[in-house]
């Protein structure tokens, strides 16, 4: 690696955000250095917060408590970090490889450097100033030798980011190659739903045994009690019949044993301490508390091992990445090739009427065969690009963590809940599911890049433009309810008029979605990085204009719960069971929301035709 | 010099899929010489030159640079270092502007910065981009990122310089300059390897070309044997497809729409 390069390039990263920034419009500017003034402030502040509560609380505490202070950070850490994850996809690099081959650079710095910058994010901003405040604290309470946990703590960062840096290129030269794209795509699956399956699955054996064996325990106290009971009570009645002397009594009654709760009622199960130590040796994340704890005993050597395992198993890492990204470009990326179109040599006679025949198939009445051509040929685009793939697969990721497991959680409590709740859950597997394409939605003609300039060019109306667009995104987000829904169908079985009822009501989200994603595509264009759908060169303005809108779409929404609060009161005031009243009001809503849509639809397309200059000017901008 | 050639490969094959985009070439560019290297679009002119400049892998066969086989592990940069390229796709980075992208190239060479500011100067005029200074390349014009792509492969004086469609959206004024700087360039014992759409243009600078098409390198040689008395543009035609026989006749171009 050569010094003098990596400055360079460091240099070069530094011009570049800088001209970003300035180019970015004054606003931009301001709105930039308050955001990083806050972002400073913030860490330093979490770092003298750590630091002090580090100092006061942490001072005197067991070391078998240190260790559960930093797994829970760890944890924190690490699930911060793994939803970052996500969005970190979808991120290309400032400094991109193919800009450098070519050149007599080391490409290991450039690499290194690359790395280097993953650093720099939201989870990182948050955690590290926080972390290093309680390490220093410990120091501080501890002595010097805590200083070990700085090093250790160095590692496991490394080590946490080397392992994502280098994962994040692997799952980016797989998504580029179509054959293996698929087995990605399950594999990724799998192993999200398993991960957060796990803890479930963990809960639900766990507890249901204490449970069990709480239960069975409590079942012996209460013999026991009654059993206490009856002798006592003899005993007395013994006592007052005449029976028995008072002295008999009290010697009698210090001999019936009274009821002693079984242990497992007072304590619950806990894990002896050398399980932990293994337990935490076993899993990497678990290093840095064990470390600490280790330390703050005075035994140095589990956390000098882990520090250098775990930078190990970094540099290890890091080198395969560095390995396998030099691969992936001198490798030469294919382009998506379809399998079947490149054995056979072209015959543009037959593809083409191949392709025109496949046209011409659908007639929607009231919607012009022009309009429905667009649709199909926009909508094989957006299926195409890896990039809007990626984006559709992010959603259901992120409704496979958090929804199905949350349903698993509560099966008992969803047999026991009242169908007339139930359509809500399907409601909140169709949100996620319109959400997902939402992104689509919000930034329709980002993704045309250069190809926007034809559809400026096509004797086509704006308004029909509008519509086409929106109807190629209908078969997709429509495709992604469907499945959502029918699986939360399928695990809260609610009703058959529920069930419909809510198909309905995504069409109906849909249609909101279109209306407000159109206004803001025109209004607040946002440019596509290549083969990302990161935002490159976006104007923080945008940005911000962007999170208004996402954060008034829930209001936008209301309307969409008008017709299960005529489901509600019609099953509350008794109304029979056998009208669809929910798929009904449904399909009124859908049309009340088509009619807005339609007369909203020429209003937008004018708006459009105003706006079209500035549109093309910052989605068909070359980018870095 | 230990070999004859600047540029020599060995059945260079790269295959996309089961695409072979270049199949088995043998290219033999002599020391200073003005090679023009020519195809139909799609030929596999651009993936040649990204193999030879370390962009690309190939799938089999292989080359000598400047006298020094290239080695698949390595970063070569000893070779890199010696060398000049206009990418395909340029290479520039949208948010610097044309000094700081030079300075940072020159950098990456590891020349001093004094030098790197005066040789910036003078290409940057030469070229006639000196006025551009306030300027970001993304709000560059499709030549003039040419021409800064090109100062760029200039601004090491290299030995060699790999130019993929130099003069492709070039002015007239500035095609003129390039062509005097690469005239010179030549003429002091460098070599040069481009590729280009403009017969004529090649015609009036290569010493040397060679005729690639379908992947295959169907001809190469110095110009002048290999033109004989016709012109660089007859023997392309010939050559490359027969103009007479593949002409498909687009009938409906010839009248107007009603
Ligand atoms: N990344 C890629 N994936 C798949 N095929 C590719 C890729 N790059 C190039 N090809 C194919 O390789 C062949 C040669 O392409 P190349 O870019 O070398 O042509 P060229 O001679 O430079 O053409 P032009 O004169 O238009 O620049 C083409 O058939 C092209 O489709
Ligand atoms: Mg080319």
């Amino acid at each position: 690696m050569n010094l003098e390069q990596l400055k360079v390039l460091v240099w070069v990263r530094w011009r570049i955000a800088i001209n970003q920034l300035v180019h970015g419009g004054s606003v931009g500017a301001v709105l930039s250095s308050v955001l990083g003034v806050i972002v400073i402030a913030l860490s330093i502040s979490s770092l003298v917060l750590a630091f002090g509560l580090g100092l006061f609380l942490l001072a005197k505490v067991p070391a078998s408590t240190l260790i559960v202070v930093w797994d829970v950070i760890m944890a924190a850490f690490l699930f911060f970090w793994i939803i970052g994850l996500v969005t970190e996809l979808q991120r290309s690099e400032t400094v991109s490889f193919e800009k450098l081959m070519h050149l007599p650079i080391s490409l290991r710095s450039a690499f290194f450097l690359n790395y280097l910058c993953s650093w720099f994010n939201l989870s990182m901003v948050a955690f590290l100033p926080a972390m290093l405040g309680l390490a220093l604290a410990q120091i501080v309470t501890h002595g010097m030798g805590m200083f070990v946990v700085l090093p250790l703590l160095a590692s496991q960062l490394a080590m946490i980011t080397a392992i994502t840096y280098q994962l994040r290129g692997w799952i980016a030269a797989l998504m580029e190659n179509p054959r293996k794209r698929r087995t990605v795509i399950v594999t990724m699956g799998m192993i999200i739903m398993f991960l957060s399956q796990a803890p479930q699955l963990f809960n639900v054996y766990v507890m249901r045994k204490s449970r069990q064996s709480r239960q069975t325990s409590q079942q012996q106290l209460q013999q026991e009690l009654e059993r206490y009971e009856r002798d006592m009570s003899d005993l007395r009645q013994e006592l007052q019949e005449g029976q028995i002397e008072p002295a008999e009594f009290n010697r009698r009654a210090a001999e019936i044993e009274p009821p002693v709760p079984s242990p497992a009622t007072t304590k619950p199960p806990s894990l002896d301490e050398q399980t932990i130590a293994l337990l935490h040796a076993a899993l990497p994340p678990g290093w840095l508390g064990l470390g600490v704890k280790t330390l703050a005993q005075h035994r140095y050597w589990p956390a000098m091992v882990t520090t250098f395992l775990a930078a190990g198993v970094a540099a290890v890492s890091l080198r395969r990445g560095y390995r396998s990204t030099i691969r992936y470009y001198r490798l030469g990326h294919m382009h998506t090739v379809r399998s079947g179109a490149k054995h056979s040599a072209p015959d543009p006679q037959v593809t083409n009427k191949h392709d025109a025949s496949s046209f011409r198939k659908i007639h929607v009445p009231g919607i012009p065969d022009v309009v429905l051509d667009f649709t199909r040929i926009h909508l094989r685009h957006l299926l195409r690009a890896p990039e809007i793939r990626m984006a559709l697969l992010v959603p259901p990721m992120v409704v496979g963590l958090s929804l199905i497991p949350a349903m698993f959680s509560t099966h008992d409590e969803l047999s026991k809940m009242p169908v007339i709740y139930r359509p809500l859950l399907l409601m909140g597997a169709g949100v996620f599911s319109v959400l997902s394409i939402l992104q689509l939605l919000m930034n329709q003609f980002g993704f045309d890049r250069d190809g926007f300039r034809t559809y400026m060019l096509v004797p086509l109306s704006r308004r029909n433009l509008l519509l086409a667009k929106n109807l190629s995104c209908l078969p997709i987000g429509f495709g992604i309810s469907l499945v959502m829904v029918s699986v939360a169908q399928f695990m809260t079985r609610a009703s058959v008029d529920g069930y419909l009822g809510t198909i309905v009501q995504c069409g109906s989200g849909f249609l909101v979605c279109c209306m407000f994603g159109n206004f803001i595509s025109v209004l607040s264009p946002m440019p596509a990085a290549t083969r990302t759908m990161r935002r490159s060169r976006v104007k923080l303005v945008n940005v911000l204009l962007h999170v208004v809108f996402a954060m008034t779409l829930p209001f936008v929404q209301i309307p969409i719960a008008v017709p299960y609060v005529v489901y509600w009161l019609w099953h509350f005031y008794g109304g029979t069971r056998w009208v669809p009243v929910y798929t009904l009001s449904s399909l009124v809503l859908l049309a009340a929301l088509g009619a807005v849509y339609l007369w909203v639809l020429p209003m937008q397309g004018r708006l459009l035709l105003r706006r079209q200059g500035a549109v093309l000017r910052v989605v068909a901008a070359s980018q870095d | 010099m230990e070999t004859d050639w600047a540029i020599e490969s060995e059945n260079l094959t790269r295959a996309f899929g089961d695409v072979r985009a270049v199949d088995d070439v043998n290219l033999r560019v002599r020391w200073g010489s003005f090679y023009g290297f020519l195809g139909p679009n799609g030929a596999g002119k651009s993936t040649t030159i990204k193999m030879l400049t370390g962009l690309l892998e190939p799938t089999s066969g292989s080359m000598r640079i400047l006298g020094e086989s290239v080695r698949q592990d390595q970063e070569q940069l000893a070779i890199k270092k010696r060398i000049g390229v206009v990418p395909e796709n340029l290479g520039l980075f949208d948010n610097l502007t044309a000094r700081e992208y030079l300075t940072f190239v020159g950098r990456m060479y590891l020349m001093p910065v004094d030098t790197i500011q005066q040789r910036s100067e003078d290409l940057l005029s030469v070229l006639g981009l000196q006025d551009e200074h306030k300027k970001l390349t993304l709000e560059y014009s499709h030549g003039m990122k040419k021409k800064l792509s090109l100062a760029a492969a200039l601004l090491p004086n290299p030995d060699l310089l790999f130019l993929d469609e130099p003069f492709e959206g070039v002015d007239a004024v500035t095609s003129r300059a390039i062509r005097d700087i690469l005239s010179d360039f030549v003429a002091r014992g460098s070599t040069v390897f481009l590729t280009s759409h403009v017969l004529e243009i090649v015609e009036r600078l290569c010493t040397d070309v060679g005729i690639i098409a379908h992947g295959k390198l169907i001809e190469q040689g110095p110009l002048d044997e290999l033109k004989q008395d016709g012109s660089l543009e007859s023997l392309f035609l010939q050559r490359v497809g027969n103009h007479e026989e593949t002409r498909v006749e687009v009938s409906w171009l010839k009248d107007r729409a009603v």
